[in-house]
């Protein structure tokens, strides 16, 4: 029912992805003050990509770029899915 | 083939080992190289992650391993402390003070995690944080690279200069030496004097640059990195000649300390777990692989004495250099003319041979210098002595330079392995 990828060294990120009720994205970065909004776009669109829905994201970041987080969800989904 | 899923992966990995070492409630150090891009395992990764010595953090190391991986290679450590955030504060000043600490990362973790540094590393090319940078793609990746590569080959750059320069300047001004060119006196060497050999040094210096520039670039296998090598040594020479008009001031040097600096190189920019000494070996077994067809002394006392010289300690893998390292405490001049006699002695010094004249007076020669007493006075008689004589040392004087050299180069070097 879990998914996990990643790593919390500097310049990746750690996500950790679950089902849930509703979905619900919660972003814990080093950078937050500044690029909140491009990682969850980062998210909400991968999301959209491989047709997940209510689900809960926790993504601790430590600086990664987009191509890094997206590629992190994807892994997580797909660890996920062969979770349940 | 690497590709940036295959780095991310890497990543993982390494996160994985390290909680695994944390689970055991063990101290874990790590540290890498900060290289951008998707070429994390280039000669630059290596150039950067081998810049320093373990000894050099100050570190209570347990236990150490060194990996490679697509994200690059990297070292754990598990470290012994009491007081971790005292570790991190004193890896972030390596990494202020460090002229390559910039491009490492050093990250400290304990049972609960990582411990994060305060303040945040700025850019390497402009003022601002560097996840900013990042973040938008202010600098391309060609550009902090090309700063990164630029960086770190002028660091290797001044530190081999440096350490050649005085490596052959203490040998230089030791006085006195048994005949050998000194600041004083030019000992045997009537051709010879201070000035020559200072100009042939300062001539000589930049084409073991060169050849260590040579071999980093390369991916060569190690026959056609040595031929590179090789024709860099032979305009040294020719340079050298023509400074000091045909006097030979360094030829053996050039032999010796090429090698050495081919195999550094070679050990510190690639994925290698040789030392530098076995590559220093291999190197000598591939120059003399062909029978020398030269006119030299050396091949004539080879063939007539079975005096081996420069070629034998070469292919010894420099044994006696590696003896003379345990005399050679610190570079003071006691410590430096002990060294000396000890090479005379040891080596089989094809220039103290063509000055005898015969096996008779070379083996008599050396006997005088294990019966020397380290004294002011004795080693003042026995330098009178080789100059009336006309004998000198060249061949010991050229195993100093190396000696003191590698001696340098262990301070920042772990791959030199006794």
């Amino acid at each position: 029912m879990e998914g996990q990828a990643g790593s919390k060294e500097s310049n990746d990120c750690l996500i950790t992805i679950r089902k849930s009720d509703e979905t619900r994205i919660e972003i814990d970065s080093i950078v937050d003050h500044l690029f909140h909004d491009q990682i969850l776009k980062a998210v909400e669109e991968t999301l959209k990509e491989e047709n997940i829905e209510n689900v809960f994201v926790l993504v601790e970041d430590k600086g990664a770029l987009d191509y890094t987080i997206r590629a992190r969800l994807r892994v997580a989904i797909n660890r996920m899915n062969k979770n349940v | 083939m690497i590709t940036s899923d295959s780095i991310l992966d890497a990543r993982e990995n390494r996160a994985k080992k390290i909680s695994s070492f944390l689970n055991n409630n063990k101290k874990i150090v790590c540290i890498k190289a900060n290289l951008p891009g998707n070429n994390k395992t280039n000669y630059l990764a290596h150039l950067i992650i081998n810049s320093f010595s373990l000894r050099q953090l100050d570190l209570n190391i347990i236990h150490s391993t060194y990996y490679e991986s697509h994200d690059g290679p990297y070292y754990l450590l598990e470290i012994e402390s009491e007081v971790l955030e005292e570790v991190k504060n004193q890896m972030i000043v390596f990494e202020e003070a460090f002229s390559l600490g910039r491009f490492l990362d050093i990250d400290v973790y304990s049972e609960v995690g990582q411990l994060s540094r305060k303040s945040k590393r700025k850019c390497y090319l402009c003022n601002d944080i560097a996840y900013n940078c990042i973040r938008n793609k202010k600098h391309t990746v060609e550009e902090v690279y090309q700063f990164v590569k630029s960086k770190t080959l002028d660091y290797y750059k001044e530190i081999l200069f440096n350490y050649i320069n005085e490596s052959i300047e203490l040998e230089l001004n030791l006085d006195p030496k048994f005949g050998l060119v000194t600041r004083k006196s030019h000992g045997s060497h009537e051709d010879m004097n201070y000035k020559i050999m200072i100009n042939a040094k300062n001539v000589i210096i930049p084409y073991f640059i060169d050849m260590f520039c040579e071999t980093i670039r390369s991916n060569e296998a190690l026959d056609l990195i040595l031929k590179k090598s090789k024709e860099v040594g032979l305009k040294a020479e020719k340079a050298m000649y023509k400074e000091t008009n045909g006097v030979n001031a360094y030829k053996g040097l050039i032999f010796h300390l090429g090698l050495f600096v081919t195999a550094y190189g070679y050990v510190i920019s690639r994925n290698t777990n040789k030392s530098l000494l076995e590559i220093v070996k291999q190197l000598a077994v591939v120059f003399f692989y062909k029978k020398a067809d030269d006119n030299s002394f050396g091949s004539y006392a080879m063939e007539r004495y079975n005096i081996t010289g420069a070629k034998g300690e070469a292919l010894s893998g420099y044994l006696h250099v590696r003896s003379a390292l345990k005399c050679l405490v610190d570079f003071s001049e006691d410590s430096l003319i002990k060294t000396l006699v000890y090479l005379i002695i040891e080596i089989e010094d094809t220039n103290l041979l063509k000055r005898a004249g015969s096996l008779e007076l070379y083996e008599e020669t050396k006997k005088r210098f294990t019966e020397l007493e380290l004294n002011t006075q004795d080693i003042k008689n026995l330098t009178n002595y080789c100059i009336e004589h006309n004998l000198s040392f060249g061949g010991s004087a050229d195993l100093l330079i190396v000696t003191i050299f590698i001696k340098k180069l262990m301070v920042i070097c772990d791959k030199i392995n006794l």
